[in-house]
């Protein structure tokens, strides 16, 4: 099983920035980052969980980042390239040290995803688009 | 010598934005709560006339600050056209990356409000001292 010493600083990072890059993409969907703090606690929790109970060392080890990997005036824009990029460089570096963990990566950001546009008042088509996109960026590694 | 960082930040309340920065507020210091717990102390103030609003923190090191900046500073945006950040003072010795992080806020919150790091002379910390209870 894979662990973060298998990665350089930089892959761990792209890693997860894809997981937070995620998170945002889908709270700036609609009204705008994490309008909501039940948006941004969803996130914190769902990582704090994962820290806890998941059964893949390299999701644990993964949940450990605090932030969301993007400056407090990074666009929505560039949240979206930055996000879609590290999700296809992370899954390419999966693909090539630990292609076993590749579903894991998957499934995980998935989950964050779906985690934080549940959190919101109503899930519109606005999250759903982001997390097409979301789901295309893993897939097209 | 002391780790601790003590945080104090300054805005005027924009008109007409005072109860609802006071509903937002109370979910942030209930965010921070939750999330952050090795944060010593996250106070909020208000002048009488509520145009000014102080948020004072202390935490037990540098990375305590970064840390609030990381998780916290994903809910900084929903301040913007609530209030005008007009200073930010830390006392202590802050990381590089929380000055910047600090920047950042101040560009994102107070369009050049002023940044300043003044360092411990002397000086001691009696937590047992620090009251854990809510108000």
């Amino acid at each position: 099983m894979a662990e973060k010493v298998d990665f350089t600083e930089q892959e761990w990072e792209t890693l997860q920035k894809g997981v937070t890059g995620s998170a945002l993409l889908v709270a700036t969907a609609d009204r705008g980052f994490f309008d909501t703090f039940k948006e941004a606690g969803a996130l914190s929790k769902y990582l704090s969980d994962a820290r806890e109970k998941s059964e893949t060392p390299l999701i644990r080890e993964l949940a450990e980042v605090r932030g969301t990997g993007f400056g407090l005036t990074t666009s929505a824009q560039e949240v979206e390239s930055g996000t879609t990029e590290a999700l296809r460089s992370a899954v390419s570096t999966l693909q090539s040290k630990a292609p076993d963990e590749v579903q894991a990566y998957r499934g995980f950001v998935m989950d964050v995803a779906q985690s934080v546009a549940a959190a919101a008042d109503d899930v519109g088509v606005t999250e759903s688009d982001a997390i097409g996109k979301i789901d295309a960026a893993l897939r097209t590694a | 010598m002391s780790d601790t960082i003590v945080y104090l930040d300054t805005s005027v309340v924009r008109a007409g934005a005072l109860e609802e920065l006071k509903e937002s507020i109370k979910e942030l210091v209930d965010f921070v709560h939750a999330h952050e717990p090795r944060l010593i102390s996250y106070n909020v103030y208000f002048s009488d006339d509520g145009t000014r609003m102080t948020i004072v923190h202390v935490h037990p090191d540098a990375a305590s600050l970064e840390d609030h900046m990381e998780v916290a500073g994903a809910v900084f945006r929903r301040f913007v056209g609530l209030v005008t950040l007009s200073s930010i003072q830390i006392y202590g010795e802050p990381s590089e990356k929380v000055l910047q992080q600090s920047r950042e806020k101040a560009r994102l919150l107070g369009s050049g409000a002023a940044v300043s790091v003044d360092a411990l002379h002397a000086g001691f910390t009696r937590l047992p001292a620090i009251r854990t209870s809510d108000p």
